[in-house]
């Protein structure tokens, strides 16, 4: 039961990593048109600003749970590889419940306020009037992968290292 | 005051250290340490307020769009055989002297280093090239080692430098400027680092001996495969020099110019661009968690007024200005055995660029300073690097006879550091 929730979590944030990573190929269209066009024809693409900065925001949240899942985001193990591997699987819990406080409170309130943004109808300043609430759901949901991913760890009977 | 300062300072010092030691990432050690401070000194409910509006405007920023687009450009070069390409012209034009192919790996690092903006990822990249082709030639394993090792560490320095950006973004300083002032001090460490390897195999020929000499139609056809990539680089360069282009449209271009040189690579392997991206994408977030971690610690350094009381007290300590460059300067050699430069500067920089400013030096030329520095973090014992993604490859060659080797091209860094410091005007043009 659990190992078939862990692997249909580990699918979720792979396809979620996948379009963050895809987000990448589309800001690098959107600011190489943009550019195109104000240099040769001295008009702008209204709105490539701030949909390159909604994509940017998707590109580092919607990985940050692939990220964690490889196990890439940089961590000193200079002291944790010294350790008994039994001492180094209880510090892995105890990391995973820490990361865990501090994420659940950054999704409760980047969600308090992702909400708040639809409601205002907060747009993100420029030429275009873009809504800020998709880039506000992005980190939301970004950070509940990881969220996702922690808790996958956490109840992992498999060492991260192994 | 300055005493609770000083209490504060420790603790804060402690707990990052203590976060840090249990393997807990680096950029959610940053975030939690400025989150508990923040709440330690206001209240829970701005400690949240501040944590939210960190993580969303941090990250929503223009300037900062060029990083993963460089990161892109790099991967995208890497898969077009950009390493091999670049290695293979050195190896032609300068492959006959003595030292030749160490030479010729120090070109090719700067080539490499100039589309990728990484250190670790220039190394890794040409040990596979020139490694085997310098121990084909009798060169001695742990000098061959040690050029590429040396080499590699330009990435961080030559732009399109992602720790320059970064630097840049924290100083508030034109990451434009930053990234040019890097073109210099980057020329003039390959330069040094191709005399070492020279005089190196003058002294000792059995180190580095001669590789074929070839005819000169041979060495500028081995430019053919290479001009797409120096046209780019140009481009990506001029268009910031010049003023025309932004950083982040440069990288735009750049990163779509990579994208039409790998398409037959691509085209026939789709896998490639998917790698690429999912690659970019990661390294992205996760140098963008230690960013975020770290406006929010620098929040609350700010909020403990740390800064300006270190500011301050050094300034009525009355010691000479240089002095205290050269402290800071030397620090960073202890904190490249722990950390990468992303992390040294993001934990490092709210503290010290404010005194550093304070004493009348110029924002940029600090900037290059510090990443010289870092740079020779890369090779120095004990925990380089560069010498251990050297040694990862190559197994048979011990970690001492790597670093031993690396001291002739740490010396050449210090030269180049110390020129830079006498002569600021190879940095900067005021």
């Amino acid at each position: 039961m659990m190992n078939g929730i862990v692997s249909i979590l580990t699918k979720f944030t792979k396809m979620f990593g996948v379009l963050a990573a895809f987000s990448t190929l589309l800001i690098m269209i959107m600011v190489s048109a943009d550019v195109f066009f104000r240099y040769f024809f001295n008009s702008p693409i209204l709105g490539a600003m701030e949909f390159s900065l909604m994509l940017m925001i998707a590109v580092i949240y919607l990985g940050l749970g692939y990220t964690e899942l490889t196990d890439r985001h940089i961590a000193i193990d200079l002291f944790y590889k010294k350790l008994h591997p039994k001492y180094q699987r209880i510090l892995s819990k105890i990391n995973c419940i820490i990361l865990l406080i501090i994420s659940s409170i950054l999704f409760w309130h980047s969600f308090a306020n992702f909400l708040y943004s639809v409601e205002i109808n907060e747009i993100i300043p420029g030429m275009a009037s873009f809504p800020k609430y998709p880039s506000k759901f992005c980190l939301s949901l970004g950070v509940l992968i990881y969220i996702f991913v922690i808790l996958s760890k956490l109840f992992s009977t498999r060492h991260n290292d192994e | 005051m300055m005493s609770d300062v000083l209490i504060t300072g420790v603790c804060i010092i402690s707990l990052l250290l203590l976060l840090f030691a249990i393997r807990l990432p680096v950029g959610f050690s940053l975030l939690i340490v400025g989150f508990c401070g923040i709440w330690y000194l206001k209240s829970y409910k701005a400690a949240s307020l501040i944590l939210v509006s960190t993580a969303y405007n941090t990250v929503s920023n223009y300037v900062l769009i060029s990083v993963p687009l460089f990161i892109l450009m790099g991967h995208l070069s890497l898969n077009a055989g950009l390493a091999q390409k670049a290695y293979s012209a050195g190896f032609k034009i300068v492959g006959g002297l003595p030292g030749g192919l160490a030479m010729a790996s120090s070109i090719g690092c700067g080539i490499f280093a100039a589309a990728t903006g990484s250190s670790a990822a220039t190394a890794a990249t040409l040990g596979k090239v020139a490694v085997p082709e310098m121990e084909k030639y009798g060169y001695d394993s742990g000098f061959a080692c040690a050029a590429v090792a040396g080499g590699g560490s330009i990435g961080i320095l030559i732009p399109p430098s992602i720790v320059l950006i970064i630097y840049g973004m924290i100083t508030d300083l034109s990451i434009g400027k930053l990234l040019i002032a890097g073109v210099i001090p980057g020329i003039l460490t390959i330069v040094a680092n191709m005399l070492v390897s020279y005089f190196s195999a003058i002294i000792n020929p059995k180190l580095a001996p001669r590789g074929p000499k070839t005819s000169l139609k041979e060495k500028i056809s081995s430019m053919n495969g290479l001009w797409g990539f120096i046209s780019l680089i140009i481009i990506v360069l001029g268009g910031i020099y010049a003023g025309i282009a932004t950083p982040t449209e440069s990288a735009a271009v750049g990163a779509l110019g990579a994208f039409i040189l790998s398409l037959p690579f691509v085209i026939k392997e789709p896998k490639i661009l998917v790698e690429s991206l999912i690659e970019t994408s990661v390294t992205t977030s996760m140098i963008f968690i230690i960013i975020v971690g770290a406006s929010l610690f620098t929040m609350f350094l700010s909020i403990a007024n740390i800064p300006a009381t270190l500011t301050e007290s050094v300034i009525s300590t009355d010691m000479p200005r240089m002095y205290t460059l050269g402290i800071v300067l030397l620090l960073y050699i202890p904190l490249g055995m722990f950390l990468g430069p992303i992390e040294i500067m993001l934990i490092t920089l709210p503290i010290i660029f404010p005194v550093l400013i304070d004493l009348g030096f110029n924002g940029i030329w600090l900037g290059i300073l510090l990443v010289k520095m870092m740079e020779i973090g890369y090779v120095t014992p004990p925990l380089g690097m560069n010498v251990f993604v050297l040694h990862g490859m190559n197994p048979q060659v011990s970690l001492k006879r790597i670093f031993g080797h690396s001291t002739r091209f740490i010396a050449a860094d210090l030269i180049v550091l110390i020129l830079c410091i006498i002569f600021p005007f190879l940095v900067y043009y005021p």
